[in-house]
């Protein structure tokens, strides 16, 4: 049995802000190697892992999941040893006020730190309803200005810290679950494949940068070459004042303009065959996941994407329904086994 | 160098129209490069063999400039940006179109008076052109359609600092040209590109990347100074002008290979070279399309702080753009290990 509350624990509690994403794509590697052929890091630091099919004349089938989590660096040091950060990826600010951060140190301490706010008794009437802005928010360490300019530089990496929270029922809340759940149905989804026969031969990759411009799936996807894709990434739960999926009922599988229907239609007719509920995500636009930038390498990948429901996206606490993940192993594996040499055959437009 | 710096800064070449520039730099570079080739986007690529892996250096040829997109019954000539402009800055900039006539960026006191409450009124719909004509058609005789223009600005020498329009990306082309005209060897094969189109989305650089396939790749840039550089300066900027070349740790178009970032800190140190780090919340440069190139490339950044960007008025320090100068010329010079 897969242990999902001891791998997803694991996974979101490794720091790896965009760019600096080496420790989780080293643990996901030591996790996975035993079960694929071969594992690599590339150039810009995805680890893409291949496991192998049995066909005779086979296509290459790239998942892809993210490993980076949105974070900070330090922008600048201000007198008094107060920092001053910049979002790597996209944090509203408004969250972050009374926040508890690690800023990793020159020599790799993970150093405690809190972003300030002001107490409620001393905030002027007419500033009762502004709110935290980059321009305004302080990080502090507690440490006196010589120590911060021994210890920090500019651009010393800034991550949430946040406890993984079981929640009732199989539902969890963490930080980076947005992409590291997804990461973890890849990590899941491989184990399951030793299992079975299949033909192709399928790169999971597990891409870095996608929180700052699906740098990493684009340039992988280029060196890959794939013959048909699926990206993972986390989608809108509905929440107060939002109508999307439904936690609990089923991945997303997107639809529109950017996804190739005859991919999605396949994964569609796997989940109906399987009884497993894959509700439509429509998507009217390429938006930001990185099957936007697998979809244009070279001369096109027919792509499509599948999103795991969460809520509180891109704050410390992530939350999502265990349900949702497993779903998706079982229409991942179930695909997969459907791809053979009259598959690649019929990809091409007649 | 200033000689060199004050022709490039003076001549006025927008992003589509570098032919200007490109013949200028290619005049300097010739002598001194195995070979070079100007790429079907304008590029100038120029090339000095070496053995080891390749090493792209990039600088951008364009600058930002205007186009004038309609004439009216007043004889105004109306423009779009080439670049990133703030309309706010522009009135009164004296500009000189392509083909040689001269005018001054005008606007109405009804907008003057509407600005006071609402920066946005004075905008590319507010602002125009005059150049002194008297009638729509005498304007028609001086200006076509579709006529780029740049600011009228000329170089000055203010001492220990340089100002002028264009120094955004000019110095950097400068910058290049000294350290083909003084290196004596390169370990890298070693590969220039004075890119096109840098202003209007980094088009000229993206396809000379893909073409030269390079596995290391830096991009010599300007950047922002903030509040250690003038007292009411961004607190998020920690840039000034004197401290030396700044080594981008990102900005909107990318994260920079951290990696090769240590290992340029360290050649810096070994070589007693000042330097900075930066961090930008706005902006981009070629870096950004150059790392994403075919399978991915090793890249990074290293901005000379200016005043003022964007400005007919940049100002650059004579001490960033020597140790730039000397920090380039060190990276071609050694092996990357990273």
């Amino acid at each position: 049995m897969f242990d999902w509350e001891r791998v997803l624990k694991t996974i979101t509690s490794l720091y790896g802000i965009s760019g600096e994403e080496l420790s989780v794509a080293n643990w996901i590697q030591k996790e996975i190697s035993p079960f694929v052929q071969k594992t690599y890091i590339n150039t810009l630091g995805s680890l893409v892992a291949i496991k192998e099919g049995v066909g005779k004349i086979k296509g290459k089938l790239m998942i892809s999941t993210h490993i980076d989590e949105i974070g900070f660096v330090v922008g600048a040091i201000l007198d008094g040893g107060f920092l001053k950060v910049e979002p790597r990826g996209g944090v509203d600010p408004k969250i972050l006020q009374a926040q508890e951060c690690l800023v990793r140190s020159i020599n790799g301490e993970m150093l405690p730190s809190v972003f300030s706010t002001v107490p409620p008794h001393l905030i002027k009437p007419e500033e009762r309803n502004k709110v935290a802005s980059y321009d305004t928010l302080i990080l502090d360490t507690g440490l006196s200005e010589e120590d911060v300019k021994k210890r920090i530089r500019i651009g010393s990496p800034i991550v949430f810290k946040a406890p993984f929270i079981s929640l009732l029922n199989n539902r969890f809340s963490s930080k980076t679950l947005d992409d590291r759940a997804c990461a973890t149905i890849s990590i899941a989804t491989i184990k399951e494949l030793t299992k079975i026969y299949h033909e192709w031969d399928i790169y999971f990759v597990f891409s870095t940068q996608e929180e700052v411009g699906l740098k990493g799936a684009g340039t992988s996807a280029w060196e890959i070459n794939p013959d048909v894709a699926i990206a993972m990434d986390v989608g809108f739960a509905s929440q107060e004042g939002y109508v999307g999926l439904s936690l609990g009922e089923g991945p997303g599988l997107a639809v529109g303009p950017n996804f190739t229907p005859k991919i999605v239609k396949d994964i569609r007719d796997v989940a109906k065959n399987e009884s497993i509920p894959l509700p439509i995500e429509p998507s009217a636009r390429p938006g930001g996941t990185d099957a936007g930038a697998i979809q244009v390498s070279r001369g096109g990948v027919p792509t499509a994407l599948i999103s795991i429901p969460i809520k509180y996206m891109h704050t410390p606490i992530e939350l999502l329904d265990l349900k949702d993940c497993k779903y998706t192993v079982r229409i991942l594996t179930e695909y997969i086994k459907n791809l053979d040499t009259e598959y690649l055959e019929g990809l091409k437009w007649s | 160098m200033q000689d060199i710096i004050k022709r490039l800064v003076e001549t006025s070449s927008p992003s589509g129209r570098e032919e200007n520039i490109q013949k200028i730099i290619l005049e300097y570079i010739k002598p001194y490069v195995d070979d070079y080739h100007i790429d079907s986007l304008g590029n100038l690529i120029a090339h000095k063999k070496g053995n080891g892996k390749k090493l792209l250096f990039d600088a951008h040829a364009d600058e930002i400039g205007f186009v004038a997109t309609y004439i009216d019954d007043n004889g105004f000539i109306h423009i779009e940006p080439l670049g990133g402009h703030l309309p706010v800055n522009l009135p009164h900039q004296r500009i000189r179109f392509e083909y040689g006539t001269k005018g001054t960026i005008g606007y109405e006191s009804e907008i003057l008076m509407k600005q006071a409450s609402d920066r946005k009124e004075v905008s590319f719909d507010t602002l125009f052109v005059d150049i002194g004509a008297r009638t729509r058609n005498e304007a028609l005789s001086k200006i076509r359609i579709g006529e780029t223009a740049t600011y009228d600005s000329s170089f000055v020498d203010m001492g220990n600092r340089y100002m002028s329009k264009a120094m955004d990306d000019r110095i950097a082309c400068a910058i290049l040209i000294n350290v083909i005209q003084t290196l004596k060897s390169n370990h890298h094969d070693l590969y220039f590109v004075f890119a096109t189109q840098e202003e209007v989305g980094l088009v000229g650089s993206k396809a000379a990347a893909y073409g030269i396939e390079p596995d290391y790749g830096i991009a010599l840039d300007v950047t922002a100074t903030g509040f250690r550089d003038t007292p009411k300066g961004a607190k998020r900027i920690p840039m000034k002008l004197g401290s030396g070349p700044a080594i981008k740790i990102q900005d909107r178009s990318m994260i920079a290979d951290h990696r090769l970032n240590q290992w340029i800190q360290n050649i810096a140190e070994e070589s007693h070279i000042p330097y900075q780090f930066e961090v930008l919340a706005f902006g981009g440069t070629n870096a950004g399309v150059i790392q994403t190139t075919k399978s991915g490339v090793i890249t990074t950044c290293i901005s000379i702080p200016t005043r003022y960007l964007h400005s007919a008025s940049e100002v650059v320090d004579v001490f960033d753009v020597r140790h730039t100068a000397q920090l380039m010329k060190t990276i071609a010079e050694k092996e990357i290990s990273i």
